[in-house]
């Protein structure tokens, strides 16, 4: 939470104009600068499915192999009624020592039965400014 | 007064004259990149005649279904299959092989990956809803112990 805080008052990077029509994850790319050693994206998380879904939303390293440290996403695990979407908020800490640092967040169903498990991910990279102080 | 009767003037011309004022009115939007997976159907595996298959396309076996909707450039990719049940009592794990295949409908019609273990990719572009048809499979020379078995490939859209 403190770093979704954060991210707000460093001034979150949004993404462009409403996406004309909700998808399971937009935009699954972006890039955007930060004065600060955090950064924030705005992604937008819809329900293709005919009945309500619950989704969890997970920050992933770029290959989406595994959770990753220092980054956040809000609301996390979120419920959606059939073809609604809802905005999650992603921020990460850029490491010291960095001027980049990408991750991946990946959106999946949080109970499906089956052989097949579908997700959908992005990746998005913060660069830093300047560093705090210098 | 005077400024009134100008305008009051003026307005009247124009409306003889047949001039109407148009204005032209604007609407935009504007499309991110996206990209949407929907499992319609979960798919099942069925069991072979000789005992040394369970899959998709045998027995009481179907397919699964998945729809793919992209807005941009993405890559599907389809991770190697794995056996997620825990091995009934007397079931050989060592003798298993769990494959994967798919093929894609309409504008998905170029992506063909016969039986597989190995982790495969395609690229896709910007397409409306296509179906990605999807089967499973675990062969077993050693045959199959009583009890259940469950596949599953994670299906990421990046």
């Amino acid at each position: 939470m403190q770093l979704i805080r954060a991210a707000l008052i460093a001034g979150l990077s949004l993404m462009l104009a409403s996406a004309a029509m909700a998808q399971s994850l937009s935009p699954t790319h972006g890039v955007g600068p930060t004065p600060s050693d955090i950064k924030g994206f705005k992604l937008r998380v819809g329900n293709p499915y005919k009945t309500a879904m619950t989704f969890v939303v997970t920050p992933m390293d770029p290959a989406f192999n595994g959770p990753v440290e220092g980054a956040e996403v809000q609301p996390s695990l979120l419920t959606l009624a059939p073809g609604f979407s809802r905005q999650v908020i992603v921020a990460f800490k850029i490491g010291p020592g960095s001027k980049e640092r990408t991750i991946g967040v990946c959106v999946m169903p949080q109970k499906i039965m089956g052989p097949v498990l579908p997700r959908v991910c992005g990746r998005y990279t913060g660069e830093l400014l300047s560093r705090p102080g210098g | 007064m005077r400024v009134l009767a100008a305008i009051l003037a003026f307005s009247a011309v124009g409306l003889a004259a047949g001039y109407c004022p148009a204005a032209s009115i604007t609407f935009d939007g504007s499309i991110l990149d996206t990209c949407t997976l929907a499992l319609t159907s979960n798919g099942t595996l069925g069991a072979s005649l000789d005992g040394t298959t369970m899959g998709s396309e045998v027995g009481s076996g179907h397919a699964a279904k998945m729809t793919i909707l992209s807005t941009g450039s993405h890559t599907i990719q389809v991770a190697a299959p794995s056996r997620t049940s825990p091995p009934p009592s007397g079931y050989n794990t060592a003798t298993e092989t769990v494959a994967v295949a798919y093929s894609g409908e309409t504008l998905l019609s170029g992506v063909s990956q016969p039986y597989t273990s190995s982790a495969t990719s395609f690229p896709v572009g910007t397409i409306a809803l296509t179906i990605l048809d999807l089967n499973s499979r675990i062969t077993n020379p050693s045959g199959f112990a009583t009890g259940s078995y469950t596949t599953q490939t994670v299906v990421t859209c990046n």
